[in-house]
């Protein structure tokens, strides 16, 4: 599919709040056609098997828009939930639970019919997530997580592509962490693919520790364009927000 | 090409000598030194700073900086009720589970009305079998309203229910009406009755029971007490004179509630009282429009 748009360049960032019944908070993000519904509730009863003395127990769940979740949604699920952990103080709400749900509302590509999840769809359910959670505001948080995908739509590319749609042959998805101002947001998770092994050496570009610095520092930039829309949501107070970016 | 993404005073100068303006934060941003200011809700301390822990608006007053969380910034008053011992409420019943009712009370969880805690058919001594536990349904079914007092509350705030009181129990011969449960004060009593005949039920979580009255002498005593009539799901017959009463009732408190008027068993009688001087009082709905909701908000208020 070709991109009409320039390659440091985000698709159209979509916010909204989504007042869904009976969760305390509701957040759907989108970049472009790509968008996520993530719904958080919080302090609530936590079933005895998970509940902790001392702390909150953090549950994500990830649901694919068809079929059912399997062994790539737990996967990620567990990324997503040891990637957002850090921002918690969990220690605030002992023995209750927080719990995310995340739902993709984007279907996967005909081309890869295994469940598997695009970087930038990875990256939407980052947002949608964090969101979701500042929405809720029924916990403390110490940051707020954002996250971009970037990468080469395949190996014979030179440039490295902003918010890529659909799969990449090499890439990944960056998640920021923002808060504590003035500090350089820390890279707090990334899935970044390098290529398949000995096609990677072969590469022309050569050198993929330096695309991996590259590839960060683009996602950096455009990471700080989504905290900022993020920030304007909230300044709206849970009003559709429709970001031109560029 | 790309916007600053923070503001140049991201190290928060507040002005000692201004009121504090609006200011958005989010998670983990430095508001001020903790050195001369104290923290509030929505905060934390890390390294000699206030720091936010949730997204909102930034609060001071004098020496104390808070954060309110954008959550509640929807309207002046928090949502969901927040359940203490001994609060009269009005509930929905949402499941029918072992031993126990889960009961919707437009709190962070449904509360719990335990099997054990209801007064059984066949007096208010009686013990539960096992074969109550089988037809839990016979008492209270999915959708049933109840009137009821919070007994406790448990480690991670959810609350359990009881109806040991022949005041309490299943709820017929009205309807309900929510307002945001702050507009609800502790009283007294929050059973009355109005001159028209109209009972009213105030339950603190911000539901509001309206029904036909109930006359003394029928009231249950124990030795009356009869499950066919105290579980039963048969409405009485109600006329046209009384569900226009109750109507209207339902009406004034809709109006007075989108006022953030509190409400009390005076002010409603006050405010019926007043519907009823005014010309037009026959059409139930003409205290909905705008001219005359504003009308008996004033007059309310003057009498308070």
């Amino acid at each position: 599919m070709a991109r009409n748009r320039s390659a440091h360049e985000l698709r159209l960032i979509t916010i909204h709040f989504e007042r869904l019944d009976r969760v305390d908070g509701s957040a759907r993000f989108g970049f472009g056609d790509t968008t996520v519904l993530a719904s958080v509730s919080g302090p609530i009863e936590v079933r005895l098997a998970a509940e902790l003395a001392s702390k909150a127990t953090f549950e994500v769940t990830v649901r694919p828009l068809s079929g059912i979740p399997g062994t790539e949604s737990k996967s990620l699920a567990s990324s997503i939930r040891s990637l957002l952990s850090p921002i918690f103080i969990f220690t605030q709400n002992p023995r209750s639970l927080i719990q995310l749900v995340i739902q993709s509302l984007t279907p996967s590509p005909r081309s890869s019919p295994s469940q598997s999840f695009s970087p930038s769809l990875v990256a939407a359910m980052i947002n949608a997530s964090m969101l979701a959670l500042l929405r809720a505001s029924s916990f403390p948080l110490k940051g707020v997580i954002c996250a971009v995908a970037v990468g080469k739509k395949s190996f014979g590319d030179h440039e490295l592509v902003l918010d890529p749609e659909g799969e990449v042959a090499q890439g990944g998805c960056f998640a920021f962490l923002f808060g504590g101002g003035g500090k350089e947001e820390e890279v707090v998770w990334t899935n970044w693919k390098s290529g398949r092994g000995w096609e990677a050496d072969m590469a022309v570009d050569g050198d993929a520790d330096a695309d991996l610095d590259d590839a960060r520092e683009l996602a950096r930039k455009a990471a700080r364009e989504v905290y900022a829309s993020i920030r304007k949501a909230i300044a709206q107070e849970g009003g559709e927000v429709v970001m031109d970016v560029d | 090409m790309h916007p600053q993404y923070i503001d140049d005073d991201a190290a928060m100068d507040l002005d000692e000598d201004e009121d504090s303006t609006s200011r958005i934060t989010s998670p983990g941003e430095s508001i001020i030194s903790s050195q001369a200011f104290m923290r509030g809700h929505g905060t934390y301390l890390e390294n000699d700073q206030v720091v936010s822990s949730v997204a909102g608006t930034i609060e001071r007053v004098n020496r104390l900086v808070s954060v309110k969380a954008i959550r509640a910034r929807k309207g002046i008053f928090r949502v969901t009720y927040i359940p203490e011992v001994g609060d009269l409420v009005v509930g929905r019943v949402t499941e029918v589970a072992a031993r126990r009712w889960k009961v919707h009370v437009n709190a962070r969880q449904d509360s719990v009305l335990m099997l054990g805690s209801v007064n059984l058919p066949g007096g208010i001594q009686r013990r539960k079998l096992e074969s109550d536990e089988l037809q839990m349904r016979t008492f209270f079914e999915e959708g049933d309203l109840l009137v009821a007092e919070i007994q406790q509350i448990m480690g991670d705030g959810g609350s359990s229910l009881h109806t040991r009181s022949l005041k309490y129990g299943k709820l017929r011969n009205g309807m309900l009406e929510i307002v945001p449960s702050a507009l609800v004060r502790r009283l007294k009593s929050h059973f009355f009755s109005l001159p028209c005949g109209v009972d009213i039920i105030l339950g603190l979580n911000g539901f509001i029971w309206i029904m036909k009255h109930v006359k003394d002498h029928e009231q249950l005593g124990e030795q009356g007490f009869d499950a066919e009539a105290v579980y039963s799901n048969q409405n009485d017959d109600i006329d046209q004179a009384t569900r226009g009463s109750i109507a209207r009732t339902a009406n004034i408190i809709r109006v007075l509630s989108k006022a953030f008027v509190p409400l009390t068993d005076a002010i409603l009688a006050d405010a019926y009282e007043w519907v009823m001087e005014q010309e037009g009082s026959s059409d139930v709905k003409s205290i909905l429009n705008d001219e005359m909701a504003d009308q008996l908000v004033a007059a309310v208020t003057a009498r308070a």
